[in-house]
């Protein structure tokens, strides 16, 4: 402590000796156009996070040194550098919609001109993110950066996201970006049990109005100084910060909205059969493979205290269309900033709630979200600056569960034709409940389901910053800055007890009620996640002559952790309702964990500028990570960049404005993942086939233990992700029509996995190096403005981003080089995606129809396929050729138009609505010829001699077949019935905006009103094979990013919103 | 700017003192380190995953590949065993729980007890592995043994299923010999409290069943007149019990999966087949009851009309003619959260006492063994002294020693695990494949026409996977796909209706 002090007191002193040479700087920026100032422009010293914003008469004042450059900029306004000038400096802004030269702030806090990087970063403001109107900020992307994939998991209310970015390079980490706001790195938190995914952390719960703007960077030369976490991108959001007002110090904004969802995607039924079962009509059965609906008076269902049901054998189309609700949502956000009169001290406060109810019926399905947030800075003297905020976010998620068996969606999906479901609702009625209702097949009325099983997430976040920085002397910055996220995430699960003894079924037509029963449970997690991070960095910045130079050092550490405990009970004394650990009957299982993490991180950056047009950078970085085996824990990686604005060479001309050619290349290092080095044990258990954990220890007093399933490695190496890009940007015609183009190459090498291997090794996965992907691929924007008059604009920008993803390599000794990500298998039914050496990530496999050499396919005596004993490459994957988006919008008289379109074209998922469809007898597909008998096609039987006989055995559908070639034999595809085209075209957005005109606002001392109505998720184009899902939907996120991509188990359908919003500037 | 440089220097080299203690966490602190676990705490793990394949899992598919279970209506969780289908993927669950967790956590306390000396506990280890690899050999028929159980190599290569039965033998004769009866033996279940005598009995029990199962392809007489000569077989039945409680993690497995509502599918699936119902319970041609298996009411539960009645193999369909109550229409095993887990019966072991001696054409002996089989049945069954009825019923035949041997032991384990009794109506091919089908049985979906099935028969089952077909048993499993889809060394599978090899 002594030492730290010493060294802290030679700090101090220090700068005593090299301060007061920064000045104040004082100046206005004003408008080309009228002279006018400009309010809200940003002015920042560049390669400092020092930055304030001009008030309302376009004047600022702030610190730096005689000669800093400054950079001022401002939204549709070409961003100019100028050197600061002890006199009362004149900046002029021109009117522009280049964005020639932009601001980016990077992730660790810095402003850099964007001419000066060699590599792609986008950014996307605060308008275009408000203006998608999504409650997870994250959605607000999709469709508009090329190369960034977004992933919703569902519409439903709360539901989690996930960012890709220019494609998978993870084969069993994670492929997520790095989320980093105001130079805090968060963590992404989410629950994803009921195979659900709920935001509830991270950036899920910034409140989109708070949002400056959000830039994304995407290569390896970019991110390779913001560390390990960097490997897949970074996500970097800038929030507001205080500003004066027109006429005042202040500001007061408020918008609010007020929207309403629909159901949008339900699967295609079939109207022309009934319930029952093989063709013949049963009353009990949880499907339409009846008789044809024929409209006569049929009972169904059982014999209950000698009553039975009864209903028109008729087709009800909208039966299950008709249980959903209407959806409201609404959403307010009042934000308070302003800054002193001399401008040392801003703030900004911010209020926010979110409140969704989904389109389930009732207030199950819902999402509850208040943020706050405050944040300021004080410049006391002319070398000190000390910045905080505080932010605080609270949400709360009602989930419904998309499981199998008595969740809402199985209830729906496994629903007969001709039965009423909006008369299910009444729960008074025993017909109504398991104990009666008219299917005991393990699913049961929706309605039961939603008011009965209970899933529900609260969740506390508090993050923020202390920053402080330091001028020791003008050229040089001293910066340190403490950084914490901290998640509080209280879940529960109940499910209630079934416990029927049948005493009132008089008549249960071959399978009881009371086979419904569940014993119940209450499950209860607490956990706490944080993360803690320390930024020292020094930066400098001097020019000599036509030469810039830009000096980074930085020390950055980071400890991450998580804390969490779990318990369960079954045999509920209260069969619903009563959702507490207390409510079991029989025992409740408590288990803990913890996990904690650190690294330390050490680099360096330099950037050099000639004449404003050649710019080269390098940057290198050291981490050591706790995740690695001891000893080996130290990765190195470095990056170099280079752009040249060639158009400074070329004469001032009208067509091409300016352009940019860059290069880059950068490695970034990755660690492991907690606990993977070291070999270890785990408290005793042993499955079941349909139970797993069947037998848990202790048992009767005796505890055990058995070897953990995975075998650690204590030769891990970190995982190296290189990476090569060059770029174009273009302007032509005064910014009218601009491009970007970027190739870029990327080679993601030694990856750690954990590798499933045959059990017969004692281990059932193990910790490796190996294994080489590489991306490839090419972004193209194209941003054009076809009209612009003095009133009337149009925009039209278009994006579009092809990765080619390879897997290089993977060792042979792993089933000739593949691996599973993820797979299905039920039943005799398997599905799998591999990772396989050759292929793009994510091939499908699963067992196949045999074929004759001349392609006959081969049939069994029964006259059903042949399917294969071994799973078989379908030559289907998961991944999408090609994604692109195309965002308008047209301002006439101070209204606008604007609209987001984004399309992923190819690739296939996994669908178990599909099957399900099949299963129950429910989908279009299931018409096939009517369901008349008929012999499969182009089919033959094996004589057992090498020859083969025409098939004229038909399938029909008294003897089974019929059902048993869409169940076992996936319509005479095998497994490869389960497979979807996942292409889809979204017409995510429609807004119409509405600026009052200003001269109405000054009669009613508002500086701006807005009106605007949107339509969300307006309409989904998908291909013409899918008859069943909003193909974004995934259930699997639970298994990582790209387990997710495998495609969905049980999934709501999703919505459409219509919303109406109101923005008040006062 | 010395100094500054000065300054940053200082910074960073107190930042990094002291830090590789502070970087040195990666110890996962929900497990204990393996340095602090000992065999007591590895044994009853390795017991309790043997016994959830065997009794549970392998119970289930057994009973339905040797039609002594049949299908509920209209569920489908097992319809494809009932109809003899089997797929890679049903069995790899069983597959990893057997390798992963029995037999590699067996070699932890094997190595453990072996640098310890600790002989009893060595001993324990070695059955239970014993077991387990007699398991994998009689479901695939191969499996990987001489480069199994080693993380170095991710393609270990499958061996003979005769080399595995021979090397563990020869495991179990070196630990034998290592073993006395007062060595202490490690925490267990199996015989808690007690030294290694109880094991050194199933030990050699464990080799008495491998040695005489191999006895059609391989003469064992004198290692197994050495057992005999020993005198050291088991005098009580082996079963894990007294440990069960009716709460979730505890019951017993195969109530816990088929019975319990605390965890998995709450369907019923599993209920009596009319082939062993008819066998142990026979009527004349005017429908009265002729002869009745002491044994019967132990083994299966009457219907809601108190009748003793099978489904037919290869149907789970619903039915909708009323008034019938199909939830207890069909009789289901008799089970309870406190049932034993069998690992070996007295009633086993003398069975194939009887079939050595058979073998043999030593009648006399072979008899004494058959009829103290059936005996020590009825005992385990609970109906001690009832024997003689069973015994009247089925005489031993020296003659037909499989036949005899063949129905009465199918009988016998039907109580026990069926799993086992599947294995040895494979091998013995008794009961064998009767001349009526499940298709000329089936009537209705609940009305069965048993008057042409023949007591101690199999049949076709109503529907039957395409590649089985008539009159065949299912052979062998698929390999596990956990196997499959990540081993380059797995076999081509040799066809489901090639035998395993102690069945050629």
């Amino acid at each position: 402590m002594k030492k730290f002090l010493l060294v802290l007191s030679v700090c101090i002193l220090t700068i005593g000796q090299v301060l007061a040479q920064s000045q104040t700087i004082t100046g206005k920026v004003v408008s080309a156009a009228d002279s006018e100032g400009i309010p809200g422009a940003s002015v920042t010293v560049l390669g400092t996070s020092r930055g304030t914003v001009t008030d309302y008469t376009g004047e600022f004042r702030i610190e730096a040194e005689p000669g800093a450059t400054l950079v001022v900029s401002f939204v549709g306004m070409r961003s100019v550098t100028v050197p600061a000038q002890t006199t009362e400096m004149l900046i002029t802004l021109e009117e522009d919609t280049e964005v020639l030269d932009e601001v980016v702030v990077t992730a660790l806090g810095i402003s850099r001109s964007e001419k000066t990087l060699g590599y792609a970063a986008t950014k996307v403001e605060a308008e275009e993110i408000t203006k998608a109107r999504t409650t997870n900020v994250a959605n607000a992307l999709a469709g508009k950066v090329a190369g960034v994939q977004v992933q919703s998991t569902s519409t439903d209310p709360g539901a989690a996201s996930y960012i890709i970015i220019r494609g998978f390079s993870s084969v069993n980490g994670s492929n997520q970006p790095l989320y980093v706001v105001d130079g805090i790195p968060l963590t992404q938190t989410s629950d994803t049990n009921d195979e659900k995914n709920t935001a509830m952390g991270g950036i899920s719960n910034l409140a989109a109005q708070d949002i400056e703007s959000m830039t994304v960077l995407k290569g390896a030369a970019a991110t390779a100084l913001y560390g390990s976490r960097a490997a897949n991108g970074v996500v970097v959001i800038t929030t507001k910060a205080g500003a004066k007002g027109a006429k005042r110090n202040f500001n007061i904004e408020y918008s609010g909205s007020v929207s309403f969802s629909q159901i949008a995607n339900l699967p295609t039924f079939q109207n022309k059969f009934g319930q029952g079962w093989n063709g013949t009509q049963t009353f009990i059965e949880n499907g339409s493979w009846g008789p044809a609906l024929d409209g006569s008076t049929q009972v169904y269902g059982p014999i209950w205290n000698n009553q039975q049901l009864i209903h028109k054998y008729e087709a009800v189309p909208t039966n299950i269309k008709d249980f959903f609700d209407t959806g409201i949502s609404h959403n307010h956000n009042i934000a308070f900033s302003g800054a002193s009169a001399d401008n040392k001290m801003n703030y900004y406060a911010s209020y926010s709630f979110t409140g969704d109810d989904g389109v389930m019926p009732g207030d199950h399905d819902t999402y509850q979200r208040h943020t706050l947030a405050m944040r300021g800075s004080y410049n006391p003297i002319n070398w000190l600056k000390v910045s905080s905020s505080l932010n605080f976010a609270k949400s709360k998620t009602d989930v419904v569960g998309t499981f199998q068996g008595t969740s809402v969606i199985d209830g729906l999906y496994e629903f007969a034709r001709d039965v009423s479901l909006v008369d299910k609702a009444d729960l008074t009625s025993a017909f109504n409940t398991p104990e009666a209702y008219f299917t005991p097949y393990g699913i049961t009325n929706p309605y039961w389901a939603i008011a009965n099983n209970y899933h529900h997430n609260d969740a506390k976040q508090i993050y923020g910053k202390f920053q402080v920085d330091v001028n020791p002397i003008k050229e040089l910055t001293l910066t340190y800055r403490f950084g914490l996220d901290y998640t509080d995430a209280d879940r529960k699960i109940g499910v209630p007890e079934i416990a029927l003894d049948d005493a009132l079924i008089n008549e249960d037509y071959g399978y009881a009620p009371s086979n419904m029963n569940q014993s119940g449970y209450v499950w209860v997690a607490y956990n706490r996640i944080y993360e803690m991070n320390h930024d020292f960095l020094a930066t400098y910045a001097n020019k000599w002559g036509k030469w810039d130079l830009n000096v980074l050092v930085g020390l950055n550490i980071n400890e991450r952790g998580n804390t969490s405990m779990s318990g369960q009970t079954d045999g509920l004394t209260f069969q619903t309702g009563f959702w507490q650990l207390s409510n079991g009957a029989t025992r409740t299982a408590l288990s803990e964990s913890q996990s904690k993490r650190r690294m330390i991180g050490l680099f360096g950056d330099i950037t050099l500028g000639f004449a404003d047009q050649l710019f080269i950078d390098f940057t290198a970085r050291n981490d050591w990570s706790s995740t690695l085996p001891a000893g080996a824990n130290s990765y190195f990686y470095p990056g170099i960049t280079a752009s040249w604005v060639f158009s400074e060479l070329l004469p001032k001309n009208k067509v091409l404005s300016f352009g940019k050619l860059r290069a880059a290349y950068g490695m970034t290092g990755n660690d492991a993942s907690v606990y993977l080095t070291n070999p270890s044990y785990a408290q005793a258990f042993a499955n079941g086939y349909y139970y797993s954990e069947m037998i848990d220890f202790p048992i009767n007093g005796v505890n055990a233990f058995q070897q953990s399933s995975t075998l650690g490695s204590s030769t891990l190496r970190p995982e190296m992700t290189s990476e090569a890009e060059v770029g174009l940007n273009l302007q032509f015609f005064g910014g009218r029509l601009g491009l970007d183009a970027t190739y870029y190459h990327r080679i993601t090498d030694d990856q750690i996995f954990t590798l499933p291997v045959d059990p017969a090794t004692g281990y059932n996965w193990m910790v490796t190096n190996f294994g080489k992907v590489r991306n490839q691929g090419v972004e193209l924007v194209l941003n054009t403005t076809p009209v612009k008059t003095k009133n009337v604009r149009w925009d039209l920008n278009f994006n579009f981003a092809r990765n080619w993803n390879k897997v290089l390599s993977l060792p042979e000794s792993l089933d000739g080089g593949k691996s599973v990500i993820q797979r299905f298998s039920a039943g005799n039914d398997a599905v799998y995606v591999y990772a396989e050496e050759g292929k793009p990530m994510g091939q499908f496999y699963t067992y196949l129809p045999t074929y004759t050499e001349d392609g006959k396919i081969i049939v069994d005596a029964k006259g059903q396929p042949i399917l294969t004993t071994d799973v078989k490459d379908t030559g289907k994957n998961m991944q999408n050729d090609w994604t692109g988006g195309i965002t308008t919008s047209l301002s006439l008289y101070g209204v606008t138009l604007s609209a987001t379109l984004d399309a992923r074209v190819g690739g296939y998922m996994f669908s178990r609505t599909k099957n399900l469809m099949q299963f129950t007898g429910n989908g279009i597909a299931t018409l096939y010829n009517g369901r008349n008998p008929f012999v499969i096609p182009n089919s033959v039987v094996d004589n057992g001699d090498g020859t083969y006989s025409e098939n004229n055995t038909p399938i029909y559908l008294n003897n089974q077949s019929y059902q048993n070639y869409f169940n076992n034999y996936g319509a005479a595809q095998g497994g490869e019935f389960y497979l979807l085209d996942r292409s889809f075209a979204k017409l995510r957005n429609i807004s119409l905006t509405w600026d009052l005109p200003k001269k109405w606002m000054q009669a009613i001392r508002f500086e701006g009103i807005s009106l605007t109505a949107y339509v969300n998720n307006v309409a989904t184009f998908t291909a013409k094979s899918n008859y069943y899902i909003d193909p974004e939907t995934t259930s699997y996120a639970a298994n990582g990013d790209l387990a997710a991509q495998f495609g969905e188990l049980y999934s709501n359908p999703t919505s459409r919103v219509y919303g109406l919003n109101l923005n008040v500037k006062f | 700017m010395k100094k500054i440089l000065y300054v940053v220097f200082a910074v960073v080299t107190l930042a990094f003192t002291s830090c590789k203690d502070w970087m040195d966490i990666n110890y996962d602190p929900n497990q204990p380190a393996a340095e602090i676990v000992d065999n007591n705490m590895i044994l009853p793990a390795v017991e309790m995953n043997l016994a959830v394949a065997y009794a549970d899992y392998l119970n289930i598919v057994g009973g339905y590949f040797c039609q002594i279970y049949a299908h509920q209506f209209g569920t489908s969780n097992y319809i494809d065993y009932s109809q003899f289908t089997m797929s890679a993927t049903r069995s790899s669950g069983t597959y990893r729980q057997l390798y992963q967790f029995v037999l590699s956590n067996a070699e932890v306390i094997r190595q453990k007890a072996a640098d310890s000396e600790e002989w009893g506990t060595y001993l324990a280890a070695t059955t239970l592995r014993a077991f387990a690899f007699q398991l994998l050999v009689d479901m695939y028929g191969e499996t990987p043994y001489t480069e199994a159980l080693n993380p170095a190599n991710l393609a270990p290569k499958y061996d003979e299923g005769q080399f595995v039965y021979e090397s563990v033998i020869a495991e179990l004769d070196e630990a034998l010999s290592k073993a006395s009866a007062a060595d202490l033996v490690a925490t267990n279940f199996t015989f808690p409290g007690k030294n290694a005598e109880p094991w050194i009995q199933f030990a050699n029990a464990q080799k008495l069943k491998m040695l005489v199962r191999m006895s059609g392809v391989k003469d064992n007489s004198a290692a197994i007149q050495a057992i005999i000569d020993g005198g050291n077989l088991p005098t009580a039945d082996i079963k894990i019990a007294g440990c069960w409680a009716k709460e979730a993690g505890h019951e017993s497995p195969f109530w816990a999966e088929e019975f319990s509502t605390l965890g998995g599918s709450t369907q019923i699936n599993v209920v009596a087949n009319l082939a062993i119902i008819n066998t142990m319970q026979q009527v004349d041609a005017e429908g009265s009851i002729t002869y009745t298996d002491p044994r019967l009411a132990k083994f299966f539960a009457t219907n809601a009309n108190g009748d003793f009645v099978g489904n037919l193999s290869g149907t789970n369909n619903s039915v909708s003619d009323a008034p019938f109550n199909a939830a207890t229409y069909w009789c289901r095993p008799v089970a309870s959260y406190d049932m034993p887990v069998f690992l070996n019966t007295v009633a086993e072991n003398e069975f194939f006492l009887a079939e050595f001696f058979a073998r043999k054409s030593n009648a006399a002996q072979a008899k004494a063994h058959y009829d103290a089989a059936i005996a020590a049945s009825c005992a385990t069954a609970g109906v001690a002294g009832a024997e003689a009825a069973v015994i009247a019923q089925f005489p031993y035949n020296q003659s037909k020693w499989q036949e005899s041997i063949g129905v009465s032991k199918w009988i016998a384990l039907a109580g026990v695990n069926c799993f086992e009794a599947y294995t040895e109506v494979r091998r013995l091919d008794y009961p064998a494949f009767g001349t009526v089908t499940g298709t000329e049985m089936f009537v209705s979906e609940k009305t069965h026409d048993v008057s042409k099935y023949v007591a101690g028969t199999l049949y076709t089952p109503f529907q039957v996977d395409g590649q089985i077909g008539a009159n065949k048993m299912l052979e062998r499993f698929p390999y596990s796909e956990s196997s499959e889809s990540r081993n380059t060394n797995t076999p081509a599978f040799k066809g489901f209706t090639t035998p395993i090899f102690w069945g050629k």
